[in-house]
């Protein structure tokens, strides 16, 4: 929990307890140089702990800049050869920056699946999906021939390809959109992954594609027993399916904390303007006309990271000069972890408790037994 | 008090020598001061109404209206007297603006075309940018250098500069980050209040809409199957597909993730190549019936101000 403490956290390898996390990240920093060596360097991730049980849902939601993505590259040995990380990603056993490259490669080959937002630039064009699928399993658990394209088939099936047998055969180009996403989901399976790591896997796909995709990765979740960090800049999307949302704003968690009571009782400001942001409700307040008010709005740029001070409060309304000079340490807050000096007061914000918001609909328009079909069940 | 209608649309495209009806009759109009949601999945033929309605693509069949004047003929051809009336804003700024040109002489172009000298669209467009809450100094600047953000506003600005009365944007903050997206959505609803313009707001995303539209028309297949005000079509949407996706749009609620407890549609968004029998929307119906197989709807109204296309609309009350 001692972010923003000392980097350089060589190797900590005297792990007294039982480690039976299925990922566990300490002090993990990315760093870009400058390409033309001549600009400075961007610190991307200033600093961040994560753990992870098998079969939980981990989301990390943030804005452009946050640093969510550059933290799920990190975890995945993705990021560009100008990154440099440093920290401990510590996945079945092994601290994966300390291995040797190759060593390193195999771990995370097995260990994590990846899923992108753009299924169609993730898959290789020229291979039918089933064949893509085979040579993982060829690589990571052996299997060849029939064995492994009847595990293939298996896999399409598990993820909703319908037919798939004949969708095997497929090149990536003949299928729409949702179906490449369940076809990279079920490479992403192939290996046997203990995590799954999703960057924005719906932000393409239309509302009612995303729905059946969030439902398989959460059924995934449930019956698989992997863990899933879903990365999305939508809260109203990690609500729907994470177990805990982890918050991040220029590199660093400003709330992590249980899904529903985050979504309840914000504890951080910017969680609050993003809830506000992110929920398909209207404003409750309407002109003499009827004429609806503007929407909550949250001004300015997010900052870079490592600034002086809690880089959020160049835009938070509760900031003080204290906050403007003192970064807050991320400290326990009701089920989870803030780093706010105000999140104690935060509840007597007028923005938390009576947010800005309403449902104009009733959510239990859209809850299950308002929707049930007429003609059907009962 | 001008409005913006579209009559009998059909527009049909051709793709691998089959034709796909994009558009497939099709009626929507918009007025000044109102922002009408037009929503739908990829390829329901939104992009394309949207394009018909501003002139700058030709139905087949159909005409569009600004109030009594023809402003799209039966033939395609364009009322050119009546272009500056209606403005498209599109998706990607950066892919709208000319990347040589300075954001100032793209905002200014509507202007000069229109036979305004050179200094007077200069002062014109420093008053467009301060509309849109940019600073003046970007005019002088290369598209290359704003955000996001900061150059839909400027392509805004832009649509604003030949004084029309409808704005047409086709997914204006798709692909934005929520705080920069709802900046823009204030503007067009600051644009809508104070100078009473009319927008046609296309978009995917039914929780942008259902935040900032007044009436909305769900668009499947080429066609129009609800439409009405936003309160009276959320409230209680009565066609199946609008259920749906209503269902669809996650709302911050944990409970949405209770697997099964929420009726998914089923399958992906159809081609417009084998348009269904009957329903276009039948074969990924929960509750089709024979009839639904044979017979297409037509709308057919629900007070207050609701049009349905679906036979069995009624029992929709049953369940609210």
């Amino acid at each position: 929990m001692a972010a923003g403490g000392s980097a350089t956290a060589g190797g900590p390898t005297t792990s007294a307890r039982p480690d039976h996390a299925a990922l566990e990240v300490r002090d993990l920093r990315v760093r870009y140089r400058s390409i033309d060596d001549h600009g400075p360097d961007v610190l991307a991730v200033d600093g961040i702990d994560l753990t992870m049980d098998r079969g939980e849902v981990l989301s990390l939601v943030g804005e452009s800049g946050s640093g969510k993505s550059a933290t799920l590259l990190a975890l995945a040995g993705l990021l560009p050869a100008n990154a440099s990380v440093s920290g401990s990603v510590r996945l079945q056993g092994h601290d994966i920056l300390a291995l040797p490259e190759r060593a390193r490669a195999r771990v995370r080959g097995r260990g994590i699946g990846m899923v992108f937002q753009d299924p169609g630039g993730s898959l290789t064009p020229v291979l039918t999906v089933g064949s893509l699928i085979d040579e993982v399993l060829l690589v990571h658990r052996g299997l060849q021939g029939a064995a492994a394209r009847a595990e293939t088939e298996a896999l399409l099936a598990r993820c909703g390809v319908g037919d798939p047998a004949r969708r095997a055969q497929a090149y990536p180009h003949q299928l729409s959109g949702g179906l490449r996403q369940r076809v990279a989901i079920a490479a992403a399976l192939a290996a046997g992954p203990e995590v799954i790591l999703a960057d924005e896997p719906t932000t393409a796909l239309d509302a009612t594609v995303q729905a059946q995709v969030l439902d398989l990765l959460v059924g995934l979740v449930a019956d698989e027993g992997v863990a899933l960090v879903l990365v999305t800049h939508d809260l109203a999307v990690a609500a729907a399916v994470a177990d805990r949302i982890a918050v991040m704003y220029a590199g660093r968690i400003a709330e992590e904390r249980p899904a529903g009571e985050l979504m309840e009782r914000p504890g951080h400001p910017y969680t609050v303007a993003l809830r506000a942001a992110a929920l398909p409700f209207r404003p409750r307040d309407r002109d003499g006309e009827g004429i609806q008010e503007r929407l909550p709005e949250l001004r300015g740029r997010m900052a870079a990271a490592g600034g002086t001070g809690c880089s959020f409060a160049p835009r938070c309304p509760l900031a003080t000069d204290h906050c403007r000079l003192v970064a807050p340490p991320l400290e326990p807050f009701e089920g989870g972890l803030v780093a706010c000096w105000r999140a104690g007061e935060l509840a007597e914000w007028p923005g938390v408790e009576s947010p800005e918001v309403e449902p104009e609909v009733p959510l239990a328009a859209i809850e299950p037994q308002a929707v049930g079909w007429p003609g059907q069940g009962a | 008090m001008t409005t913006l209608r579209a009559q009998g649309i059909h527009r049909a495209f051709r793709a691998s020598g089959r034709p796909v009806r994009a558009v497939d009759g099709v009626d929507l109009s918009v007025s000044s001061g109102e922002i009408v949601g037009l929503v739908g999945e990829s390829g329901c033929g939104k992009s394309t109404l949207a394009r018909i309605m501003v002139g700058l693509d030709r139905p087949d069949q159909g005409e569009v209206w600004l109030d009594d004047r023809r402003f799209v003929r039966p033939d395609g051809s364009v009322e050119r007297a009546l272009r500056h009336e209606v403005q498209l804003v599109f998706q990607d700024p950066h892919a709208s603006f000319d990347p040589r040109r300075t954001v100032g002489r793209s905002v200014g172009m509507p202007l000069r075309a229109a036979g305004v000298g050179r200094q007077g669209a200069r002062k014109r467009v420093i008053e467009l940018l301060e509309q849109v809450g940019l600073d003046p100094v970007l005019a002088d600047r290369l598209p290359s250098t704003l955000s996001g953000g900061q150059l839909q506003r400027a392509a805004i600005a832009r649509a604003l500069a030949p004084e029309p009365a409808i704005l047409v944007c086709d997914e204006p903050v798709a692909s934005m980050d929520v705080s920069v997206r709802a900046q823009i959505l204030n503007l067009l609803l600051d644009l809508r209040r104070e100078r009473g313009i009319g927008i046609l707001f296309v978009s995917h995303d039914l929780g942008v809409v259902r935040r900032i539209a007044d009436r909305v028309a769900v668009m499947y297949l080429g066609r129009i199957v609800e439409t009405g005000s936003s309160e009276a079509v959320w409230r209680l949407p009565r066609h199946p597909y609008t259920r749906s996706l209503a269902a669809s749009i996650p709302t911050g609620s944990t409970s949405w993730r209770a697997r099964g407890s929420v009726p998914r549609l089923e399958g992906e968004p159809p081609s417009a190549v084998d348009i269904p029998s009957g329903c276009r929307f039948h074969p990924r119906c929960p509750i089709a019936i024979d009839r639904c197989r044979v017979d297409d709807p037509v709308l057919r109204p629900f007070p207050p101000d609701v049009e349905v296309a679906c036979h069995l609309a009624e029992q929709a009350g049953d369940v609210a």
